[in-house]
């Protein structure tokens, strides 16, 4: 019974003193409880206070906690499919298979209801799933190119219609890299940013085709999950290749062309200086062995993006050097007057380079001849521009065999994982 | 804005954007909750983390929320808070204050020891005794909501807060008489 009372006058005092009473007026009112309820109200104003001291959570920790709790959400949710098809769960599982009968039966109702829908609706999946249909479905490879293009532009305006919504969402999508900033990268227009978390498959560079995972944040930015950049494509790129594979003598070096060259803090662009480069190697003497050209850059380095933004280390040939850019294993990277070149490494060396990734480009910071064989099957450079200009001349440029025979290309060095 | 009920909902049918919504508004509760128990930032923030996570490991299981998701994030909140204590070794249970330390006067360092003895003795506490302090005086939610937060009648509530408060001092009083000694 006392306890009873003892409660309900502790209630009535923290009511009172939650409506601004002072502690001793409120404990007057309980003279013969007073010494029991002291203490109790005491913690709890101590307790009080201690909450309203709190600062607010670090905005940052926020949306680092958000972010992982969707990280979770989405992979608890969505399963990627070899084939692209998200899959969720067993809902996304039915709802696939009921769009599965729609389309068999004829019956697109439920796949009609589902084309609206956006990244993180229910219906969602059905709208993925009846675009793989499609995909399968279509055995004209013109018409698959047309639908798979359809669909890339409409990841782009469920990114856009999400935007307007300023909806959080993972979503995919692909495009071209349109520019490569520390603040983020512009992927078809979409501003992805990079965290320590992304995962980054490929080198990137400006105008390739990139693959994007990630979360749409409600300022219409993109975390990246993880980006696949697709290799340069040899064929598109240097068409001429062919014609070179068998040796023959080599020519004269080019004449300087009247573009200026590179300046040191020129960001290289990958379309002309991949021309360019195309130039170099066709008009390079042929000892370069065929298996090395852009044809199979794969077998010809190998490289570990250590940490977006940071570090990348791998090794190659080195295929070209224009003024400071030098290309090796089909990567660019701008060599500064602090690169240090170890073994005066020169055109068609097998090299390998650290390089870290600063103001969009690669730069690097150390270049090591690998190979220790005689520079006897040195290209000549195409153009007074090709000579690098933190190394010296060239110590032997001699003539190439009449017909050397094709060797392999180095085996790529192991590098760590990362 | 959704309304809790609504965002509750849209949780349960997966949907990203309400999970997000509900995230950032209950997040600072859920923080300063832990700040308060424990007065860590860094502490607190991970186990605000944690308890979303958890959440969305329970919509996967059986047993999702059904009544009131604010309610099941204190829960929890309060589970992983006793799991942490419990883990760390009582000497290293942190006692200071990191956000209100610097004192200009006596009574104020006074209040600030006797806090930290009231964090210490918390963990000797009921998780539902921890969990009524922390949301009535630690959150200052009012005697309805934290019912409602708990799943108890506004009397229960009562009779908790009450009941958990002279655990309290009974706690405090020995350790004082134990140090006394």
């Amino acid at each position: 019974m006392l306890n009873e009372v003892t409660e309900d006058a502790f209630a009535a005092c923290l009511e009172a003193l939650e409506n601004g009473a002072d502690l001793e007026a409120v404990l007057a009112n309980y003279p013969e409880l007073a010494a029991d309820l002291r203490p109790l109200l005491q913690y709890a104003r101590l307790m009080h206070s201690a909450g309203q001291a709190a600062p607010s959570p670090n905005t940052n920790a926020l949306r680092a906690s958000r972010l992982q709790m969707l990280k979770r959400y989405e992979a608890a949710t969505y399963r990627q499919h070899k084939w692209g098809v998200l899959v969720s769960g067993w809902r996304a599982t039915a709802m696939s298979g009921i769009a599965l009968l729609a389309l068999v039966l004829g019956s697109f109702g439920i796949v009609q209801a589902a084309a609206p829908s956006l990244p993180g609706d229910t219906l969602y999946p059905v709208k993925r799933t009846a675009e793989q249909l499609r995909l399968w479905l279509s055995f004209d490879i013109t018409h698959k190119q047309t639908l798979e293009n359809e669909f890339e532009a409409e990841r782009l305006e469920e990114i856009r219609a999400l935007n307007a919504q300023g909806r959080v969402a993972p979503i995919e999508f692909s495009g071209r890299i349109e520019a490569l900033a520390d603040e983020g990268w512009q992927i078809a227009g979409v501003t992805v940013k990079l965290n320590a978390t992304t995962r980054l498959e490929g080198v990137p560079r400006l105008h390739a085709s990139a693959e994007v995972h990630g979360l749409l944040q409600a300022d219409g930015t993109v975390v990246a999950e993880e980006i696949h950049i697709e290799e340069a494509d040899a064929i598109d790129e240097t068409p001429e290749l062919e014609d070179t594979a068998e040796p023959t003598a080599p020519a004269p070096p080019a004449e300087p062309t009247g573009n200026p060259p590179p300046t040191a803090n020129a960001v290289p662009q990958p379309s002309s200086t991949a021309t360019q480069t195309a130039l170099s190697l066709t008009q390079a003497p042929t000892s370069l062995p065929p298996t090395a050209t852009l044809a199979q850059p794969t077998l010809a380095a190998s490289y570990t993006p250590t940490n977006f933004a940071t570090e990348l280390e791998f090794t190659g040939l080195v295929q070209a050097i224009t003024g400071n850019v030098w290309r090796i294993a089909d990567r660019e990277v701008v060599v500064t007057a602090n690169t240090e070149l170890n073994g005066n490494p020169q055109l068609g060396q097998q090299v390998e380079v650290h390089a870290v990734w600063e103001s969009g480009q690669w730069v690097a910071h150390q270049i090591e001849r690998k190979d220790e064989a005689p520079a006897s099957s040195t290209p000549q450079p195409t153009s007074a521009t090709l000579q690098p200009s933190h190394t010296q001349e060239p110590r032997e440029t001699p003539e190439p065999t009449e017909s050397p025979e094709p060797t392999e290309p180095p085996e790529p060095s192991e590098t760590p994982k990362p | 804005m959704p309304a809790r009920k609504e965002l509750l909902s849209q949780m349960t049918t997966w949907d990203a954007p309400a999970l997000a919504q509900l995230h950032d508004q209950l997040y600072p509760a859920i923080y300063r909750y832990a700040l308060v128990r424990l007065g860590d930032e860094d502490v607190a923030h991970d186990i605000a983390s944690e308890t979303f996570l958890r959440l969305i490991d329970t919509l996967q299981s059986k047993a999702p929320p059904h009544t009131s998701v604010r309610g099941w994030l204190f829960g929890t909140a309060t589970h992983i808070i006793g799991d942490y204590v419990r883990r760390m070794p009582r000497e290293q249970t942190r006692l200071d204050d990191d956000y209100s330390a610097g004192f200009s006067t006596e009574q104020e360092a006074e209040e600030h020891l006797l806090f930290s003895a009231i964090r210490a003795a918390m963990r000797h506490l009921t998780p539902e005794q921890e969990q009524v302090l922390l949301l009535r005086f630690g959150n200052g939610f009012p005697l309805e909501e934290t019912a409602k937060l708990m799943g108890k009648s506004v009397n229960a509530v009562k009779v908790l807060q009450f009941r958990a408060m002279q655990a309290l001092r009974e706690l405090i009083q020995q350790d004082h008489v134990e140090r006394s000694d």
